[in-house]
């Protein structure tokens, strides 16, 4: 295959190439969707876009940079390409466990650097996630057919790979002879990809801990919800102040929070009806821990009006409610 | 936990009828009330405003007081409430005969007029009826009004039932059986309770005392010695448990009689010495927790010192070893300082505690 005819080919079938790419990309964006809901709008930090490599930059690749491709068409696998960039080394696995699910590509992995570091243990790199996806049978996208077996190149990086990559891509993987040549360059580059391993390991242990700190809050607001839910017969709300209210009582949530609300409702089962009537006019009413801060304020009136974290109106009703005299405490 | 502190607990309002009476006249003949023709709708807002007014006199840690029928013959408070509750629609009407009854009761001629709210309704789980009678007292202050753009002040003369709780008093009648035997005797069918800050418990002729007395047919309870002395040995008690440095528990125990002895209110109640005596709110609700399980409640008791007298004269700590130290209650916090110190050393290396004493008074005898 000559110039001419690779570049007639391509022209043939870019808008199948550019319809791949849309459709790998809708798929993961839209699982992402589904399985973390409204944190996904945080979790890609660049949006992805998939990207057609230009005429000019393909025909340079295939014949003039004395790589040793055979069929140069066939054997360049990221004429078209998407990048995926988290936050966490661990948000990498997340992605990876999509495309692992989907039936509709087969996939390898062109690029690995956790292989990779395990093979040049000394070496501080490039390291990114490259996958060659093909479609396993033909698929419609966009109007389009795409043949089975077209590739796209996805490439999953944290955020701290990304910028270490924007910085030295260009010119340190496809450089001149002079910068190869320095030494004192390539120690530079190295050593901040040093840094950004150690940092990247740093963030995923920072988020394990968050997370493991959460777990009681997450717990104790899951049952809550589920309970609200249950009596109220709608769902609850799961606002931030929630986290405010578990914090300042938690304490006295204690053991078997699921019993003790059920005993308390079971012995007061009118704030059923009172928390309906105030959900109408007041956000706190439609939040999980209302039910919370009622089992509080009758167990221990003095310590939740002492602790409360919001100004002091609704709490007021939710006294009254209880037969309390607010201002004795 | 069932006693008397979630009485008012689930408050609902079914019926309000206001009517107004009058200050005597100048010969001190009653000048007629004016009467509400038919019963009055509030909105939601209003209405969690009035409820707000009745729990803050009655409900849990307030300051109103159970007392007991002094008459419930035809006629009296307790009769009117049973009858008023049964009225159906004619309860406004039925009503009326609660403002005629304050106006014969304001026998004296500086009792100022008023409203007079009269509501029934609901509290506890489940719930029982009650009928509330309530005197609210004129007063006034301002609004503001946004006229064209500018802001000014209006002259209000006639507000009530403001959180100034100085200026309501409320009876209230609350039924524990609805469908009690016709011949089941009032007194123990139906509890009644007052809030009233300006009454006197210990002067009987006090000019306050008109509305319990003679517009409620209510006379304080005659538990109030015995009362008083469950408050006394529960709260000591409770501050005997503590967890807390010898040097504060010396302190809670003198305040405890401070509060009883010397302050000059007439009644006792759990949230007033809280409040006073216990900054931690953890503790606090561990009193409030301790107190309800001793089934004591949590509003106001009329005290009366006869039972505890003695408890109150003398205050005593007791040491190892039969060593005691004892001393006027009264002069005990004044004179005398409690400190737990380290002393030697014991066999495990620890240092034992000690107790230093300082008495503010010259040895007057030795024996």
């Amino acid at each position: 295959m000559n110039e001419q005819e690779f570049a007639t080919r391509w022209a043939e079938e870019v808008s199948q190439y550019a319809a791949w790419g849309n459709y790998i990309t809708k798929h993961i964006v839209e699982t992402l969707d589904q399985r973390i809901k409204s944190e996904h709008a945080t979790f890609l930090k660049i949006p992805p876009e998939p990207r057609l490599k230009k005429l000019e930059s393909l025909i340079d690749k295939a014949f003039h940079r004395g790589k040793p491709y055979t069929d140069p068409y066939v054997q360049i696998t990221d004429k078209v390409g998407v990048r995926f960039v988290v936050l966490l080394v661990n948000d990498i696995k997340f992605i990876e466990g999509i495309l692992a699910e989907w039936e509709d590509i087969a996939y390898s992995k062109d690029r690995d650097y956790e292989k990779e570091r395990l093979e040049n243990p000394l070496e501080f790199t490039y390291q990114s996630v490259h996958y060659v996806v093909r479609a396993t049978r033909i698929i419609e996208h966009d109007g389009i057919e795409i043949a089975e077996g077209t590739p796209c190149e996805i490439q999953i990086r944290t955020l701290l790979q990304h910028a270490h990559s924007e910085l030295t891509h260009d010119s340190i993987y496809k450089p001149a002879a002079a910068v190869k040549a320095d030494p004192s360059i390539l120690r530079v580059v190295a050593r901040s990809m040093a840094l950004i391993e150690a940092t990247d390991e740093c963030f995923d242990r920072v988020v394990e801990k968050l997370t493991e700190m959460e777990r009681p809050f997450r717990e104790s607001l899951h049952i809550l919800g589920r309970l609200y839910h249950e009596y109220l017969g709608r769902p609850a709300e799961l606002e931030r102040s929630n986290t405010l209210i578990l914090e300042a009582y938690s304490d006295l949530i204690g053991d078997n929070l699921e019993a003790k609300i059920r005993d308390f409702i079971e012995r007061k089962p009118y704030i059923v009806a009172q928390i309906s009537q105030h959900a109408e006019n007041s956000h706190l009413f439609r939040q999980a821990s209302t039910l919370l801060v009622y089992m509080a304020a009758s167990a221990k009136p003095h310590t939740t009006k002492d602790r409360w974290p919001f100004t002091t109106d609704d709490l007021t009703l939710i006294y009254a409610d209880l037969g309390i005299n607010f201002d004795a405490y | 936990m069932s006693g008397m502190s979630d009485v008012f607990e689930n408050i609902n309002i079914a019926q309000v009828v206001i009517h107004e009476v009058f200050k005597r006249g100048p010969n001190r003949e009653i000048v007629d009330p004016v009467f509400g023709e038919q019963k009055i709708l509030l909105d939601a807002e209003a209405m969690t405003a009035l409820r707000d007014r009745l729990i803050k006199a009655l409900g849990q840690s307030s300051r109103c007081m159970e007392m007991d029928l002094q008459i419930d013959g035809e006629g009296s408070g307790v009769d009117l409430a049973k009858r008023l509750l049964d009225a159906g629609e004619d309860f406004a009407l039925a009503s009326r005969e609660v403002a005629v009854k304050l106006a014969g009761a304001q026998t004296r001629q500086d009792l100022p007029g008023g409203i007079v709210v009269v509501l029934t309704g609901t509290a506890g789980v489940p719930g029982k009826r009650f009928v509330c009678k309530l005197k609210a007292e004129p007063h006034n202050g301002f609004t503001r009004v946004a006229a064209a753009g500018v802001i000014s002040l209006q002259f209000l003369k006639d507000l009530i039932l403001t959180p100034q709780t100085r200026l309501y008093k409320i009876g209230c009648f609350v039924e524990l059986d609805k469908d009690a035997p016709v011949n089941t005797p009032l007194a123990s069918n139906w509890k009644a309770f007052i809030y009233d800050e300006t009454m006197s418990t210990s002067n009987k002729l006090s000019a306050a005392n008109y509305f319990y007395d003679g517009f409620l047919g209510l006379k304080f309870p005659q538990n109030g010695a015995t009362r008083t002395k469950e408050f006394h040995d529960h709260t000591k008690d409770f501050i005997k448990g503590l967890d807390i440095s010898p040097e504060r528990k010396n302190d809670l125990l003198n305040a405890l009689i401070t509060y009883l002895k010397v302050d000059q209110s007439p009644s006792i109640q759990v949230a007033e010495f809280s409040q006073t005596y216990l900054p931690e709110p953890e503790i606090r609700d561990g009193y409030e927790g301790f107190m309800t399980e001793k089934n004591f409640p949590l509003t106001a008791i009329n005290k009366d010192l006869a039972y505890v007298e003695k408890s109150l004269k003398f205050r005593r700590v007791v040491f190892s070893q039969g060593i005691k130290l004892t001393g006027p209650a009264d002069q005990f916090a004044e004179k005398i300082s409690i400190e737990q110190i380290l002393g030697d050393q014991g066999e495990d290396g620890a240092a034992a505690p000690w107790t230093k004493i300082i008495i503010k008074s010259p040895i007057q005898l030795q024996e």
